[in-house]
C-alpha cells in the first residue's frame, strides 16, 4: 500500500479521470461496425436449430428425409451425429460438493429437458432456406409431464433418469448457532417471503458465432461474439481434443453481453461440431425467439428470510434460506448455483452486523438453465437485505434513514471479515449514503411525499446502499477446477511510429474497455490518449486473460497495463538518457515529449527516439537494445474480492387505483475507486440501473405448469425503454483500492446491483400508509391492488 | 426468424388490388405500413402466397371532409392525427389517444387501415371507431359496402371483411358542438397495447350525462360498446361505486386475464377508468377536454 501511494503521488493523471467517448461509437453509430453478422466466408454455411417444443420429453426418432430435399439444404444432424467427436460436458466444479450436472451435449441425443433445447441442426446455403427446411424435419416424442415449479421441482420426479432427486446442491454459510444467538439477544425477529421472477439479460446483439474447421492443418477459427475468447479456446480444445494451440477465437464488434455471452451453449458447440464434420465454415446467429429460450436465463429465487433486531436498535444478524432454479442443466463452467451463493453472500454487507447463517437449496427444473447476468446474485443479496432492513425500521417504528445510518458498516470499522465470510476494505458506505441524501436532497422529498399524500397522491422513497463484490482473484474460480483465469495480462509495446500497441486479454463488449485502457497506458508512459491503441480479442495475438465478467476489466487489465506501460516508461528514459548524455532521473515524458524532469524544457519526441531505435541503431551508444515492449501479467492474491459500494435511491409514484408505477426520480452515489473515464463509468451505471428497473417493474420470464414460456418475445417480455426511464443523476466517492498501483475497482455491474432493492423499498414507501405490502418482482400493477385490497379486508 | 416464402406484388390502384384479392380468394395478404404484419411474418405466424403493396394506391391515401363524416383513406398514417391540425380539430379523441398507438417511429409507418384490419383486442383504433360510431369502408369488384365499427370487431384478426375485400376509408360522423370526450388507458409501459382502456363521448344537459357512448378495450377479445353498463352508469352516477362499475362491465363482457393481468385486475382497473373517464364528461365548462 505505501508503495502505490508513492506511485500515485509521483504520477499526475492526464488521461486518467477524462471524461471521453470511446472511438468505437462513432463506428457504431454510422453503420461501420463488424458484427459478427456483418462477417461472410467464403463457403459459408447457415445453421438453424430445430428446439425442442416440449419441457420434457423422449426423443423416439427423428425423420430428416423430407428436410435434406428441401432446396439449399446441405446437412442436417441430430445428436448421434456428433457425440463420436465431442464428449460433452458437466456444469459442476470441484469445490461445490454435491453438485451434479449430468452429461450436456451439443444436441439432444435421447431427451429434452426443456423447451428450446436444440435437437437437430440444418446447414442450408442461407438462414432462410435453413428455416424452412425446419419445417420438414419429424420428431417422434413421447411428452412427459414437466417439472417447472421452484416449489414442487425438489419433491417431483427427478427430470433426468440419472438424477436421484431434482435437488441438485445444498449449502450452509454461516451457522445455525449464530443466528440462533442473534434471536436471543434481539428485540424483534422479523420474517418475510420474497420471490424473484426468471429474467434475463437482453443484449441488443443475439449471440453468434462463424466456425471454420480447415480439414487441411487441422486448425479451427471461430469468430465469436463472446465474453471470454480465452476460456472458450480453452473448453473447446477439451470437449473437441482438438488442442488449445489449434484454436483461434476471434471477436468482432460485439454488441453487449451482459453475462449472457459467458457460457458455454450447446448450440454453439453444435456448430463447431457441424464445422468440423463437414469442414466448410458456419455461420449462427440466434435470432431473438430463439434466444429467449436458448440464452441463460437469471434469478428465479424464493427467499425466506429473517432479521434480527436489538432494542437498540442495532442489527443483530440475518438468517435466509433461499430456493433456487438451475433449469435443466447446471450451465459450464461458473455453474448455475453462482448465482445463489454471491446472493448469500451479498446479505447485510453494507451493514455492522454480528451473526449470520443462510441456506440455499438448487433445484434441476425443465427450464432453461439459468447463468450470470449482470450482477449475478448481488441484486439478489440486495433486494431481500433492504426489505428487511425497512421491514425491521418499521416493526422497531423508527425512521428507515436513521435505522441505516445507526446500522451502516462504517470505514473506522475496516478492514475486517463479516460474518458471510468476507473480506472488507476501502468502503465508503457512509459516504456514499450521505451524499446519495445529498444529491436527491432527501429532506425535502421525503416532506413533498408526505404533503402529497394527504391529496390522495402515493409517493416513495427507496434507498439501497449496496456492497458489490468485483474483479475475482484466482481463490474463486481455481480452486473449482475450472477453466477461468483471474489472471490479466497486457502486453504495451512502443512501434517505430512512436504509437502505443496495447494488447490485452480483458473484452471489448461495448462496455469501453478499450477506450478506458488506453487512458490508462497513455498515462503510464506520457502519451496523449489518441496515440494509443488497443487490442482485445484474439486469441493468436493477445496475451492470455479471462475477458469481460465481474466488473474485472479496470482492475485486473487496468493494473496489467499499468504495470507494463511503466515498465516500457522506464526502458524510455533510459534509452533517452544514453542518447542525450543524460541522467533518465532528470527525464521525464509528457505528451509523447521526452523533457527535462525539472524545467519541462523538451528534448526529445518519443516518435523521434523510437525511430532511432528502430530504423538509426547505429546511432545507439553500444550495451544492450533497448526494450520498447513489455509484458505484464497480474494476479491479485491479497483479496479474494475487490469490494465497492454505492448507495442507490429511487422516488415512485403509485397510481393506487390503477397500481401503476411511474419512476419519478433516480439517484446513484458510486464509489468505484480510482475513475478512470466518468463518462463511460456513468454510462454503466446509468444501464445497469435501467436492467434494474427492468427486474424491479417488467422484464419476466413466465412459465406455465408444462414449462412452456408465455412471454418469449419483446411484446410480451417487457423491456424497459427510454420513455419510462428518469434521468438517472449520478455521483461519486473516490475510495482507490489500496492493492494495486491505479486503485481502480469494478463498475460495470453496479447499476444493476441496487436498483431491484431502490424500487421495491420505493414502491413499499408508497403504498405503506395503506398497509399494503409487496414481495415479488417485477412488481406488476395487479400485485400492487391486491396487497391493498389485501390490507384493506 | 425469416419469412417463408411469398410473391410480392405492388398494387397501382384500387382496381387492380380488388381483382387480385378476387383471384387469390384467401391467399393474398395485403401489407400496409408493415409494422405488425412484418414481424407476423418473420415468426411465420402468417404465411400468405402473395404480399399485395398498397402503399403506392393514391385513392387510399388523405382524408376528406363533407357535411356528415370525416373520411380517413385506408392508408392514413397514425401520424397524420397527431399532426394535421385540421383533422384534429374534425375528430379531437382521435387526435387526443394518438400518443398511445406505439412510438413515433410506428405511427409514421402504420395506417388506419392495418389497425382496423388486425383487429388487436387491446388497439386503441378499434375502440375509438366503436365508440364514435365510424363505419368501414370494404372494397370488392362486387363493389363497396359500409359496415357499423361495432359490428365489424368479432375477435383478434377477425372482422366482417370477406377474403376478397380491402378496407378502403373509414368514415367518423362529425361530432355536435356541444360534445364531450374522454380516453384513459393504462400500459406497463408507454405505447404498449392496453392492459384496459377507455373511449367514452356523450352530451352534458343540464348537469346530467346523455347520450353516452362507450368503447372498453384491452380487456376482451375484442372492443365492448358496453351498452348496459352505459346506461345503468348514466342513471346511477353519482352514487354509483367504482365497484359497482367493475360489476356491471364483468356481467356484460367477457372479460380475458393475460399472463400478468389477471381478470379480476382487468375488471376493476376498467371500472376506475370508466369513472374517471365520466368525471371528465361531467366536468363542466371543459368542452373539448379529452382524458
Amino acid at each position: 500500500m505505501e508503495a502505490s501511494d508513492a506511485v500515485r503521488q509521483s504520477t499526475a493523471f492526464h488521461a486518467i479521470g477524462q471524461r471521453r467517448p470511446r472511438p468505437e461509437t462513432r463506428r457504431a453509430l454510422e453503420g461501420n461496425g463488424r458484427y459478427l453478422d456483418d462477417i461472410h466466408l467464403p463457403r459459408m454455411l447457415h445453421a438453424a436449430f430445430l428446439r425442442s417444443p416440449h419441457a420434457k420429453a423422449a426423443i423416439l426418432g427423428i425423420d430428416i428425409a423430407a428436410a435434406l430435399q428441401s432446396p439449399g439444404v446441405a446437412h442436417v444432424f441430430v445428436g448421434a451425429d456428433f457425440t463420436e467427436i465431442c464428449r460433452g460436458w458437466r456444469g459442476n466444479s470441484a469445490v461445490l460438493a454435491g453438485l451434479n450436472s449430468p452429461l450436456q451435449r451439443p444436441l439432444a441425443v435421447d431427451r429434452v429437458t426443456f423447451q428450446g433445447e436444440p435437437v437437430a441442426l440444418v446447414l442450408a446455403q442461407s438462414r432462410s432456406a435453413a428455416e424452412d427446411a425446419l419445417g420438414c424435419i419429424e420428431v417422434d416424442w413421447e411428452v412427459e409431464p414437466a417439472t417447472g415449479s421452484l416449489i414442487s421441482a425438489a419433491t417431483d420426479a427427478p427430470i433426468h433418469p440419472d438424477l436421484k432427486s431434482n435437488v441438485g446442491f445444498q449449502t450452509t454459510i454461516g451457522s445455525a448457532e449464530s443466528f440462533a444467538e442473534a434471536a436471543r439477544q434481539a428485540q424483534h425477529v422479523i420474517e418475510e417471503t420474497l420471490f424473484f421472477t426468471r429474467h434475463t439479460g437482453m443484449p441488443l446483439e443475439t449471440r453468434g458465432l462463424i466456425a471454420s474447421y480447415n480439414t487441411s492443418d487441422g486448425t479451427l477459427l471461430v469468430h465469436h461474439s463472446h465474453q471470454t475468447p480465452n476460456e472458450i479456446q480453452s473448453m473447446l480444445a477439451t470437449i473437441f481434443d482438438l488442442g488449445q494451440h489449434n484454436i483461434r477465437i476471434l471477436s468482432p464488434d460485439i454488441g453487449g453481453g451482459f453475462g449472457i455471452k459467458l457460457h458455454l451453449y450447446p448450440d454453439e458447440v453444435a456448430v463447431i461440431a457441424a464445422s468440423l464434420r463437414t469442414g466448410r465454415p458456419v455461420k449462427f446467429v440466434a435470432d431473438r425467439l430463439e434466444s429467449f429460450v436458448s440464452d441463460v436465463h437469471a434469478r428465479e429465487h424464493r427467499v425466506v428470510a429473517r432479521i434480527a433486531v436489538g432494542a437498540d436498535q442495532k442489527i443483530l444478524g440475518f438468517d435466509i434460506n433461499d430456493l433456487c432454479g438451475m433449469g435443466g442443466y447446471s450451465v459450464h463452467p461458473r455453474t448455475s448455483v453462482a448465482e445463489a451463493l454471491l446472493a448469500m453472500r451479498c446479505i447485510g454487507t453494507p451493514y455492522d452486523f454480528p451473526h449470520f447463517h443462510a441456506t440455499i437449496e438448487a433445484v434441476f427444473q425443465n427450464r432453461p438453465p439459468t447463468g450470470a447476468y449482470r450482477g449475478v446474485g448481488t441484486p439478489i443479496g440486495c433486494a431481500v437485505t433492504e426489505h428487511l432492513v425497512d421491514r425491521a425500521a418499521a416493526t422497531l417504528g423508527v425512521d428507515r434513514v436513521a435505522f441505516r445510518r445507526r446500522n451502516l458498516l462504517s470505514s473506522d470499522r475496516l478492514p475486517l471479515q463479516n460474518p458471510c465470510g468476507l473480506q472488507l476494505f476501502d468502503l465508503s458506505n457512509v459516504a456514499t449514503f450521505d451524499k446519495t441524501l445529498e444529491l436527491m436532497q432527501y429532506d425535502a422529498l421525503a416532506a413533498e411525499r408526505d404533503r402529497l399524500r394527504t391529496a390522495g397522491i402515493y409517493r416513495g422513497i427507496g434507498l439501497a446502499p449496496f456492497v458489490e463484490l468485483t474483479a475475482p482473484g484466482p481463490e474463486i474460480n481455481g480452486p473449482g477446477q475450472l477453466p477461468i483465469t483471474a489472471l490479466e495480462s497486457a502486453v504495451v509495446k512502443i512501434e517505430p511510429s512512436g504509437v502505443v500497441r496495447c494488447l490485452v486479454g480483458l473484452c471489448e463488449i461495448g462496455q469501453g474497455a478499450r477506450a478506458s485502457m488506453a487512458q490508462v497506458a497513455a498515462d503510464a508512459i506520457g502519451v496523449p490518449v489518441d496515440q494509443v491503441q488497443v487490442m482485445t480479442g484474439d486469441t493468436a495475438a493477445i496475451p492470455a486473460g479471462g475477458g469481460a465478467w465481474a466488473s474485472r476489466s479496470a482492475a485486473l487489465g487496468g493494473e496489467a497495463i499499468w504495470r507494463a506501460g511503466r515498465t516500457v516508461r522506464a526502458e524510455i528514459l533510459k534509452a533517452a538518457a544514453n542518447l542525450l548524455q543524460s541522467s533518465d532521473d532528470d527525464l521525464d515524458i509528457a505528451d509523447g515529449m521526452i523533457v527535462d524532469r525539472t524545467t519541462r524544457a523538451a528534448r526529445m519526441p518519443l516518435r523521434e527516439l523510437a525511430e532511432i531505435i528502430y530504423y538509426r541503431g547505429h546511432l545507439l551508444p553500444p550495451g544492450p537494445v533497448p526494450q520498447l515492449s513489455a509484458t505484464e501479467q497480474f494476479r491479485r492474491i491479497k483479496h479474494p474480492f475487490i469490494p465497492t459500494n454505492g448507495t442507490q435511491a429511487a422516488s415512485v409514484e403509485v397510481d393506487i387505483e390503477t397500481g401503476i408505477v411511474k419512476v419519478l426520480g433516480y439517484w446513484v452515489v458510486e464509489d468505484c475507486g480510482r475513475i478512470i473515464n466518468p463518462l463511460l463509468v456513468d454510462e454503466q451505471i446509468r444501464g445497469g440501473v435501467v436492467q434494474g428497473i427492468g427486474e424491479a417493474l417488467f422484464e419476466a420470464l413466465h412459465y406455465d405448469d408444462q414449462g412452456q414460456l408465455l412471454t418469449g418475445s419483446f411484446a410480451d417480455y417487457l423491456l424497459p425503454m427510454a420513455g419510462d426511464i428518469p434521468d438517472i443523476v449520478i455521483g461519486h466517492v473516490e475510495t482507490p483500492y489500496s492493492g494495486s498501483e491505479l486503485g481502480a475497482k469494478g463498475v460495470g455491474e453496479a447499476g444493476t446491483c441496487g436498483a431491484s432493492a431502490a424500487i421495491l423499498s420505493a414502491v413499499n414507501d408508497a403504498i405503506a400508509p395503506l398497509g399494503a405490502i409487496v414481495r415479488q418482482l417485477p412488481i406488476t400493477p395487479a400485485m400492487i391492488l391486491d396487497a391493498v385490497e389485501a390490507a384493506r379486508s | 426468424m425469416k419469412p417463408a416464402r411469398f410473391t410480392y406484388r405492388r398494387m397501382d390502384d384500387l382496381g387492380h388490388l380488388t381483382a387480385e384479392l378476387a383471384e387469390l380468394g384467401g391467399d393474398g395478404q395485403i401489407i400496409a405500413g408493415g409494422q405488425s404484419l412484418m414481424p407476423m411474418l418473420n415468426m411465420r405466424l402468417a404465411q400468405p402466397a402473395v404480399l399485395l403493396d398498397i402503399n403506392r394506391v393514391e385513392q387510399l391515401s388523405g382524408w376528406r371532409s363533407t357535411a356528415e363524416y370525416i373520411e380517413l383513406g385506408a392508408l392514413v398514417r397514425h401520424r397524420t392525427y397527431e399532426d394535421d391540425v385540421d383533422l384534429r380539430r374534425h375528430i379531437p379523441l382521435l387526435a387526443h389517444a394518438v400518443s398511445n398507438i406505439a412510438h413515433p417511429a410506428v405511427r409514421n409507418r402504420g395506417t388506419i387501415g392495418g389497425s382496423l384490419a388486425l383487429a388487436d383486442p387491446a388497439a386503441e383504433l378499434p375502440a375509438l371507431c366503436v365508440c364514435l360510431g365510424a363505419r368501414i369502408g370494404l372494397m370488392s369488384v362486387r363493389g363497396e359496402r359500409w359496415c357499423e365499427a361495432d359490428d365489424f370487431f368479432i375477435g383478434p384478426l377477425e372482422t366482417e371483411t370477406q377474403p376478397d375485400e380491402a378496407i378502403f376509408a373509414v368514415r367518423f360522423p362529425r361530432h355536435a358542438p356541444d360534445e364531450r370526450f374522454s380516453f384513459h388507458e393504462i400500459a406497463r409501459r408507454h405505447g404498449d397495447y392496453a392492459a384496459a382502456g377507455v373511449a367514452a363521448r356523450g352530451h352534458l344537459e343540464k348537469g346530467r350525462l346523455t347520450q353516452l357512448s362507450l368503447s372498453l378495450f384491452g380487456i376482451s377479445d375484442r372492443p365492448e360498446k358496453a351498452v348496459a353498463t352505459a346506461v345503468a352508469i348514466v342513471d346511477g352516477w353519482p352514487e354509483i361505486t367504482v365497484d359497482d362499475i367493475a360489476a356491471l362491465v364483468g356481467s356484460e363482457c367477457d372479460i380475458r386475464g393475460s399472463v400478468t393481468e389477471p381478470v379480476h385486475y382487468k375488471r376493476c382497473v376498467v371500472a376506475v377508468l370508466l369513472r374517471r373517464a365520466i368525471m371528465d364528461l361531467m366536468r363542466a365548462g371543459e368542452h373539448e377536454r379529452v382524458g
